[in-house]
């Protein structure tokens, strides 16, 4: 394993020749994961506060980048992202009172009911906004803007792309497509990239072209649209049978782009790129309304100088088509004296819609030993306002006018839309503003390629910060923060390192046999001090079909009557539909021969869909079980940090063929079990369904004893398991049932490497204990604690396939499906049809 | 409009002069061991970056590098 320092040398500089510079840096093989969290700071809205927090963002990303041949690369990419909270709708003169007050919170504002169409409005001869001061008794002229907010029930994005590669000697060409998946937003998109290297590969020429195709179908608010002025748009803005106002509209993005890197000299580069995109379609946000507001000329104004206003939202009007440029200038420096590295980065953007913008950013990346490195960085951003920005608009003619015709009757004339402007739009992303950002990133590299990373950032935006001045009032400027974790596996470096040790990686991996089916947690130590597992997890669940009481189907009669609370006699609504997504990192340690850790995160979603009931009372929505009946005709989606497992696993019996393993768990809350919907119909609908909460809300004990023996080709293996909530309640006053689970499985290795499993499962799990503290309310079967666990039945099938050799060894993917054959439901409930789990795992 | 364009353009050709002025040296691979460390790398956090103009992009204007990666919508 000595390896002299020249032929370091000469293995690194044949490395550099072998490779295009442009990626000798990144790994050609890695599996990646990384979570990530935004959150907006509170807006200012001066008079009042949202009673929601801001817009927040939990993002998820993993992926895998591998060999195909030598020169054959493949990479596959899952983003996920789900936000909720508020964000600024529109934007309005603070005199007009525009974010009306909660009903059920006091000097607060719910947020989701936009006020849009405030009255009693006055201006100035000046136009200026009339403020009524209740100790005065008199109007004065206020100027000060005010955002109204809006606010957004949990919605979730999924993003896949995969991406392929083919490598000359002095030159490569990447393919790539993708597709982006949102409830009310869908794109698909394609990339084809050529790098060719000139002088040695000392020079490095791009070009790229790149195509995406999106289509936005999204309902409008249904507390704001029928305040919303839809009519100007034509059949951009379709209604519904059910009264749902929906904005359709697609865009095309074609992009050229054009680059050079250099390599300065041996401790510099640097990299120019130019590109140019051309976008047309619906470029507007259909979430986003411009106030017109509106002052008949013909009107004088009274004793007190005020003149009647007039003030209707309509939905921002973007032009159709935009031309883009953008160029960047990267410049990396090497500081030789502290073994730093200087990046200095600068972008100029331009298009047609007026905006320029300018980026600088640098970052300090300082190895400080031991495979630690800090990165401190800090970024600067300015840009104009579009053409086509106002924080709102002046119409000079009235709103409607009322005249009568010879024949008596009323003819009632709306505003002329030809007075106003092409385009407008109020989003404060369009507006002129600086933003300033500073951030540290902590990485730490340990031996056989395992990389993990932390990142924290905070964002400010201001008016004030706009280069040259001359930015958005105050009233606009908000902060932010971004954190990121993430961690790296590179796949060449660990095969490299098992080639070195072949026989203790050969040796583990023999011991393992075929492996527990892909369902099964807890199945395995490590066995020498040092050894490390990193694997990823992912499972699928659904309940869908016929409701059932215990293991009968009910018909909706019997629900309607049963099903609630005995009290209230009557349900509305019965799920549809719900769906769970389950994402899990499986990080294991053995500081010691006898014992194993494990750490596992989660990120999980969900999604449910209801229906009405045949046979439910119609409601009236603006009562708060009406509201609630009526979002439920809404998909619901929830997503983020589920809670968070840490295990410690003991091998407490082993032969030649055959070991039993006892693991020991905590479940730390780290999943939201307190989230609630936005208010509808200006009513507080409180907390979501329990099924939808993402985490127990409670500390959790999770044992586990797993037997496995091999025999030959045949592998079997046993399990109890089980959860006990070590807490009565979570903050939000329930508690999640204990659970029970045994299962048993056998499986056959046909070759070296590929491996089937049949499993049964039984699992025991306990109704809900308590119920919400707070608002919520019961209009359906999930409702109601007693809806929840069962006796559960099921058999799976499984298939595994590990690497024993070649440029992947050591890597295992598994597949099972586990098909319930007997649902004993507790109270009311879906029943199951099936879950999918997956798992890539590389032993170390 | 028009004269907005040459500007961009007149901006870029400035660029790859600069570029390609810069270009006149020689390194020879025995040399660029330092080159070939990671805190040298042009992009070296690919994944926080993406991350990072993920946002940049849901809050900003001026949007991306022109690279088309998907990205949705950014309605919030």
């Amino acid at each position: 394993m000595a390896v002299t320092k020249s032929k370091a040398l000469n293995l690194l500089t044949a490395a550099a020749l072998a490779l295009p510079f442009t990626t000798i840096f990144a790994s050609d093989e890695e599996a990646y994961f990384q979570y990530g969290h935004y959150e907006d700071g509170a807006r200012n809205l001066f008079t009042t506060k949202s009673a929601f927090k801001p817009i927040e963002v939990d993002s998820l990303q993993s992926g895998m980048r591998l060999k195909l041949s030598d020169r054959v690369r493949l990479a596959f990419n899952y983003t996920q992202d789900t936000w909720s909270g508020a964000t600024p709708m529109t934007t309005a003169p603070l005199a007009f009172n525009p974010n009306r007050e909660s009903k059920t919170r006091a000097k607060t504002i719910s947020g989701a009911s936009p006020y849009l169409q405030p009255s009693n409005l006055y201006v100035d001869k000046q136009f200026n906004p009339l403020q009524f001061n209740a100790k005065t008794q008199k109007y004065s002229a206020n100027n000060q803007l005010v955002h109204t907010l809006s606010t957004a029930s949990p919605e979730t994005r999924k993003q896949g792309d995969v991406r392929i590669g083919y490598d000359w000697d002095e030159a490569s060409l990447d393919a790539g497509a993708g597709t982006s998946v949102e409830p009310d937003y869908e794109s698909v998109f394609g990339n084809v990239g050529l790098r060719l290297d000139f002088n040695q590969k000392l020079t490095s020429v791009n070009l790229g072209a790149s195509y995406t195709a999106s289509e936005t179908n999204s309902m409008l608010d249904h507390d704001a649209s029928p305040y919303i002025e839809t009519s100007t748009f034509g059949t951009r803005v379709q209604t519904l049978k059910n009264g749902v106002k929906v904005v359709t509209g697609s865009k095309d993005d074609w992009t050229g782009s054009l680059g050079l890197t250099q390599i300065l000299n041996k401790s510099a580069l640097i990299e120019g790129s130019i590109s140019y995109t051309v976008s047309s379609g619906y470029m507007s946000n259909p979430y986003k309304v411009v106030e017109i507001l509106f002052v008949d000329p013909t009107k004088k104004a009274d004793a007190e100088g005020k003149i009647d206003a007039k003030l209707l939202p309509f939905l921002e009007q973007r032009p159709e088509q935009r031309n883009q440029w953008t160029e960047n200038l990267r410049f990396v420096q090497h500081i030789d004296t502290f073994d730093a590295a200087l990046h200095l980065d600068y972008r100029f953007y331009h298009d047609d819609w007026g905006i320029n913008a300018h980026t600088i950013s640098s970052d300090w990346i300082q190895p400080i030993g031991d495979g630690w490195s800090l990165t401190p960085r800090v970024r600067y951003y300015s840009q104009d306002s579009a053409d086509f920005y106002a924080p709102y608009l002046l119409s000079k003619q009235a709103a409607s006018t009322i005249t009568f015709d010879d024949d008596g009757n009323i003819q009632r004339t709306s505003y002329n839309p030809k007075l106003f402007p092409k385009n407008y739009s109020s989003d404060y992303r369009l507006s002129g503003y600086g933003a300033l950002s500073g951030g540290l990133t902590v990485t730490k590299k340990f031996a056989k390629g395992l990389e993990l990373q932390a990142g924290a950032e905070y964002y400010t935006h201001a008016g004030s910060l706009k280069l040259g001045g001359g930015g958005e009032g105050n009233y606009a400027d908000f902060d932010g923060y971004l954190v990121n974790a993430s961690l790296n596996v590179d796949l060449a470096a660990l095969s490299i390192a098992n080639s070195a040790h072949s026989e203790h990686s050969h040796h583990a991996h023999h011991h393992h046999g075929a492996g527990a089916p892909a369902g099964v947690m807890f199945d395995h130590v490590l066995q020498n001090a040092g050894d490390v597992m990193i694997g990823y997890r992912y499972m699928y669940a659904n309940q869908a079909g016929q409701m059932q009481q215990g293991v009968n189907p009910v018909s909706d009669k019997a629900l309607l009557n049963q099903s609630c609370d005995p009290v209230l006699k009557q349900c509305f609504v019965t799920p549809q539909e719900m769906s769970m997504n389950m994402h899990m990192l499986d990080l294991m340690y053995a500081p010691t021969d006898w014992l194993t850790l494990m750490l596992m995160p989660q990120f999980m979603d969900m999604h449910m869909t209801m229906r009405d009931l045949d046979g439910a009372a119609d409601l009236n929505m603006l009562t708060p079980l009406g509201a609630a009946v009526t979002h439920s005709r809404h998909e619901h989606t929830t997503g983020g940090v589920g809670d968070t497992g840490m295990y410690a696993l003991f091998n407490v019996l082993k032969f030649a063929n055959q070991q039993l393993n006892v693991s020991l768990g905590i479940s730390a809350p780290t999943g939201d079990s307190a989230i609630q919907l936005r208010d509808t119909h200006q009513q507080d609908l409180g907390f979501i369904h329990y099924g939808m909460q993402l985490g127990s809300g409670t500390w959790d004990f999770k044992p586990a004893i797993t037997y496995t023996a091999n025999i030959d080709e045949w592998s079997f293996g046993a399990q109890l398991n089980g959860t006990k909530r070590l807490e009565n309640q979570s903050k939000s006053g329930f508690a999640l049932g204990d659970a029970f689970q045994a299962t048993g499985w056998g499986s056959y290795s046909w070759t070296n490497w590929l491996a089937t499993s049949v499993r049964g499962v039984y699992t025991l799990q306990g109704a809900l204990n308590g119920s919400y503290k707070g608002v919520y309310h019961q209009i359906g079967a999930m409702d109601f604690p007693n809806s929840y666990g069962g006796r559960f039945v099921d058999v799976g099938f499984g298939i595994n396939a590990s690497m024993p050799d070649g440029s992947l060894q050591g890597n295992r993917i598994s597949f099972e499906w586990l098909q319930p054959v007997h649902d004993d439901v507790n109270g009311y409930q879906l029943p199951r049809e099936g879950a999918l789990s997956a798992t890539w795992s590389y032993m170390f | 409009m028009l004269k907005k364009n040459l500007l961009a353009l007149r901006h870029c050709g400035a660029f790859f002069c600069l570029l390609i002025l810069s270009g006149c040296s020689s390194v020879s691979p025995w040399e660029r061991g330092t080159l070939a460390k990671t805190q040298m790398n042009l992009v070296p956090s690919p994944l926080q970056s993406s991350l990072r103009s993920h946002q940049y992009g849901s809050r900003e204007a001026a949007s991306g590098g022109g690279e088309a990666a998907g990205g949705g919508c950014g309605c919030y």
